[in-house]
């Protein structure tokens, strides 16, 4: 039986405070995750003493897109983001992101923070924010400190969140000119299903070339990362000169790459393939239509 | 023929309390001093036990009892085939055999206590794979048996070498089908309280079977089966399910409640369900079909092998459906079947809706459209060509007389509720894009209720009161599937009462008769029939009062919205005044109703016969999205066309129509409880997918209607006619929509893009 002390801050700072004297504590924002791994007594839970509830702080919560600045807080449920009329029209691949994930009842609950920092290989959070290139906030009661969301995420379920330390808010900037996205998703059904591949593709046009690109892949590799080649494919070339069926190869290798050959390589090969030749599509077609 | 009640959409009898939460389920029964008990499962799919210590765990607070199977007086019980083991006492033979149990004053005491008991065990080599268990020289599972053949049952007819003598084309293929769980909403769930009013014991639960549980623990208890008292709750869904495992629940409990000589309770998480839960055949099928060029099919040779798990269950009769069904609705000269069952170590296998039918008709109607293809003919008129019409000769001999074979017309149905032939014609058509779609359909003949399985009767208990109100009771159960409501209206009808005079009472079985399981779509027909013939005895009688009270001719009166009419439909008296007269004048106003159905044969070393009395016929059509590119599949629409005979109540058979499709669509394109070694991985429904609403297709349910000689008001069938038809429908379907001719299901991402399976790991 997993045993433990429910508490609950009322304050980040108080929080902090309790993160920073306590050891072995637990962090519960929407529960989705944490809950579920409690209910099947998960063995990672055998050394907990505290399960801290901070779900109410009001300091983590709010989504702020400014002109240039962007800072979404880390309790920011997964429906807060659908409902958000800013992001449906500056960042609609967040929207959409948000709403490949679960049920309309767990999206109510789960956070974009507590997505991040369970950090599952195949967390739909992740390939829209390392898109953007976004920070995570880590506070403690020594101060903040900043890191890209790509290093936050060391491995599956590892990040390099220190155990007084919470994650606050995530801060980007906001893409300027003309950019174009595409989020693409595969899971078993429509709807409360884990992602077999998912990945984001963000793009900045200047006149006919690629001026900007990122290509993140999500459950296709154990952490979310650039497809680095596919990336260096795309950018500078001319949008006439771009062969989407080349991306997608040379995506699927570059998964392959990272991954080696497992199980679900002969079919995560050809499909990661195609979605990502469907993303490079969307973004030229995109590109032509606002030409 | 106009009703009143019978045919109509009636509100279910049930929904009040269902909705507004009243209903009470197993898990909400609570007893004064009840106990509460779990018990300890085995990680091991075949292992000898060689010590169990339960010293340590006997000392844990709280605990009452800590019970292995020496504490059992009759440790095997079974259905068919008396080979389940309450607890394992020697030898465990699948992954969630029961070694351990343990009664305490809570639940969590009764967790921490299974923890302390220590089990020794020596590992043995197990057969996890159908092949294997078929080797002449496998190791034997139940070493008592000559091999681990359940059972064999052959079938007949003519000479299937002529046969294909005479065929232009012959097609052989293999097709598979996979372990699957029923997914009910409630997990299982018994109170057994002992000594309680005259009884041993009487049981409280999630019971689909409420004699067949008796039955099984009377044996157990080495008790007379008056002695044991079983009381069905409400239940949160079965779909066969809720039977031997329930069973083996109760003998459990009732053990322990007899030893502890206080009320226990067990209900099982979603995991232990999961775990022990008994599930759907996987059937590996190899299908020969020879056919002329113009289509006519000369012969069809049939082996189909389903994995029993480690216990027969209901393995005889499931495979014994199949084998009658197994070539489907065509008119054959040649034909030889076979279809086996064997044992190995996995999970168990038993009934589900279907039983021994979705998966034949995945396999022979994806043969149908692949020999279609071969003869470069359209999948209609294929089976047009070949189609049981009024008075064919199935496989078994039998002709199809007595009642409408309306194979022809169901089709016809279906095509035109989703205009399938201009949509047949357009996805022919080149699709330039990842995305195609398809259109594909199945059909299906299925023998009523029993068969040659076991006695078919039903009986039923209507009582009158005094003041006009009605109870009625019957040994069937409502398990969901609206029987209640259903039952009340044919009472109404023939009383001619109105629907609210009508007390719906649970089966119990201290005062309603043993009619049988709950099976088999047979609810409506025989346990209809025996409401009818209650209904009917009381009418006469009451009729006969009245003829005599107001000086008329009986067939001059009439019953109907409670009260009594002339023939110049003149009001002579209330239902309940004359009620009232009766039961004052000393006449009796209670009766029992009876159905047994007609005579039926089964021949079990030829496979001949009239296995069936009467049958059910069906078409299902998907219309289907296959993203060429990614392997995901969208059925879009569906088309679901039942002959029912007669529909009781046309909403309920709709909504048994879109729930049957639903399940079936699951076991299409999703579901698999993947068991690797005899464990099973993944025991919730986070890594076992079933669909959602939104996978959830427009579905046009189409009632046909012809109603049958022995059915009352001429119902017949429809729970699991629904289920047995959608996935050769989408195979079909995504078939013409890729070209490919996927022959496993479930239809998942893997298999739709790059044809064949990939062991699962889901996102971990």
């Amino acid at each position: 039986m997993v045993e433990y002390q429910l508490l609950r801050a009322t304050s980040l700072v108080e929080a902090l405070e309790i993160l920073a004297e306590k050891d072995n504590v637990e962090c519960l924002a929407g529960g989705t995750d944490l809950l579920v791994d409690l209910h099947k007594q998960d063995s990672k839970f055998d050394q907990i003493d505290y399960v801290l509830d901070i779900s109410s702080l009001k300091e983590l919560k709010g989504i702020n897109l400014g002109d240039k600045k962007a800072v979404i807080g880390s309790l920011t449920t997964h429906a807060d983001l659908i409902e958000s009329e800013e992001i449906q029209q500056k960042l609609p691949f967040i929207a959409e992101a948000a709403k490949s994930i679960g049920s309309t009842q767990i999206r109510n609950r789960a956070t974009i923070g507590g997505n991040l920092v369970n950090a599952a290989a195949c967390a739909d959070s992740f390939s829209p924010l390392i898109a953007l290139e976004a920070e995570v906030v880590l506070a403690s009661r020594n101060g903040e400190r900043k890191l890209s969301v790509r290093d936050f995420v060391k491995a599956p379920y590892k990040t390099a969140l220190k155990k007084d330390e919470l994650l606050k808010e995530i801060v980007f900037e906001l893409p300027q000119g003309k950019y174009y996205s595409s989020y693409q998703k595969i899971g078993r059904r429509k709807a409360l299903s884990i992602s077999r591949i998912s990945l984001t593709l963000l793009g900045e046009v200047k006149v006919d070339k690629v001026f900007k690109i990122q290509v993140v892949s999500g459950a296709a590799t154990p952490s979310p990362v650039p497809f680095a080649e596919v990336n260096s494919y795309l950018l500078n070339k001319k949008l006439a000169d771009i062969d989407p069926v080349e991306a997608g190869r040379l995506a699927a290798e570059e998964m392959v790459e990272i991954t080696g050959e497992r199980w679900s390589t002969p079919y995560k090969r050809p499909a990661l393939a195609k979605l990502v030749e469907r993303a490079v599509d969307d973004f030229l077609k995109e590109a032509a239509n606002s030409g | 023929m106009a009703f009143k009640h019978v045919n109509k959409g009636v509100k279910r009898v049930d929904a009040y309390e269902k909705v507004t939460g009243k209903a009470k389920f197993g898990a909400d029964l609570e007893f004064a001093d009840q106990l509460y008990a779990k018990v300890l499962r085995t990680e091991y799919p075949h292992a000898r036990i060689i010590n169990i210590e339960t010293a340590e765990a006997e000392k844990m607070p709280g605990v009452r009892g800590v019970f292995t199977a020496a504490d059992i007086k009759n440790n095997l019980f079974g259905v068919i085939v008396e080979d389940q083991q309450v607890l394992a006492a020697d030898r465990v033979v699948l992954a969630g055999d029961g070694v351990a149990m343990v009664a305490a004053e809570s639940e969590a005491e009764a967790a921490a206590a299974l923890e302390k008991i220590k089990v020794e065990y020596e590992e043995l080599e197990g057969i996890y794979e159908l092949d294997e268990a078929r080797k002449k020289d496998s190791l034997k599972i139940h070493p008592e048996k000559d091999d681990n053949q359940v059972i064999h049952h052959p079938l007949r007819k003519g000479d299937v070498e002529k046969g294909f003598a005479q065929a232009d084309i012959i097609l052989e293929r293999e097709y598979s089908t996979q372990l699957i769980e029923h997914s009910y909403l409630e997990p299982e769930a018994v109170v057994v309280v002992p000594e309680d009013e005259n009884h041993l014991v009487s049981i409280y639960g999630s019971i689909q079977n409420p004699y067949a549980t008796r039955a099984a623990v009377a044996t157990v208890l080495r008790a007379e089966l008056a002695e044991v008292r079983v009381i069905q709750n409400h239940i949160g869904g079965s779909f066969g399910g809720k039977d031997e495992v329930v069973s083996a629940m109760a003998a459990r409990a009732a053990v322990m409640a007899l030893a502890t000589k206080r009320p226990v309770k067990m209900v099982n998480s979603r995991e232990e369900s999961f775990t022990e839960s008994y599930k759907r055949h996987p059937y590996q099928l190899k299908y020969k079909v020879g056919a002329t060029k113009e289509g006519k099919l000369t012969a069809m040779e049939i082996e189909a092998a389903a994995d029993s798990g480690a216990y027969a269950c209901q393995t005889p009769f499931v495979t014994w459906r199949s084998v009658v069904q197994a070539t489907g609705p065509y008119e054959l000269d040649h034909v030889k079947t076979d279809t086996y069952g064997y044992y190995t170590n996995n999970p168990y296998t038993g009934a589900m809706r279907g039983y021994g039918s979705p998966q034949i008709i995945f396999a022979q109607e994806s043969l149908m459209d692949e020999l279609a293809e071969e003869l470069g003919m359209s999948p209609v008129e294929l089976r047009k060509k070949n189609i049981y019409r009024q008075d064919s000769i199935t496989a078994s001999g039998q002709k199809l007389s007595g009642h409408t074979v309306s194979l022809e017309e169901v089709m016809d149905k279906a095509m035109q509720a989703i205009d399938y032939q201009a949509k047949r014609e357009k996805y022919s058509l080149a699709q330039p894009d990842d995305k195609k779609r398809g259109i594909g359909l199945s059909i299906s003949f299925r023998g009523c209720s029993l068969g040659a399985e076991a006695v078919d009767a039903a009986a039923s208990l209507i009582q009158i009161n005094k003041d006009g109100s009605v109870a009625v009771y019957s040994g069937l159960a409502e398990n969901g599937q609206g029987l209640k409501t259903i039952f009340s209206q044919i009472a109404a009808e023939v009383l001619g009462i109105t629907l609210n005079e009508i007390d719906y009472m649970e089966v119990d079985t201290t005062f309603t008769p043993d009619s049988g399981s709950t099976v088999a779509s047979r609810a409506t027909l025989i346990g209809g029939n025996s409401i009818k013939n209650a209904a009917e005895k009381l009418r006469d009688r009451i009729l006969d009062f009245a003829a005599q009270k107001f000086e008329l001719a009986k067939d001059k009166l009439k019953l109907e919205a409670g009260f009594l009419y002339d023939q110049a439909s003149n009001r002579l008296a209330l239902f309940s005044d004359l009620t009232a007269e009766m039961i004052n004048n000393g006449i009796l106003l209670s009766a029992y109703g009876w159905y047994k159905g007609p005579p039926i044969s089964w021949d079990e070393e030829k496979g001949c016969g009239n296995p069936y009395f009467t049958y059910v016929y069906g078409c299902q059509i998907a219309e289907v999205e296959v993203d060429t590119g990614t392997g995901e599949l969208t059925v879009l629409n569906m088309a679901a066309a039942h002959d029912v005979g007669r529909a009781i109540n046309p909403k309920n058979v709709k909504g048994q129509i879109y729930g049957g499709v639903m399940m079936g669509l699951g076991y299409s394109i999703m579901e698999e409880v993947e068991v690797e070694a005899g464990q099973i991985k993944g025991k919730n429904f986070h890594d076992y997918m079933i669909p959602t609403i939104k996978d959830m297709p427009d579905i046009e349910a189409v009632i046909v209607e012809n109603p049958d000689p022995d059915g009352p008001f001429g119902a017949k069938s429809i729970g699991e006619p629904t289920l047995e038809l959608a996935s050769a429908a989408i195979a079909n379907a995504v078939a013409h929509a890729s070209g490919k001719r996927i022959r496993s299901l479930p239809l998942n991402l893997e298999r739709v893009l790059i044809g064949r399976a990939l062991s699962k790991g889901g996102c971990k």
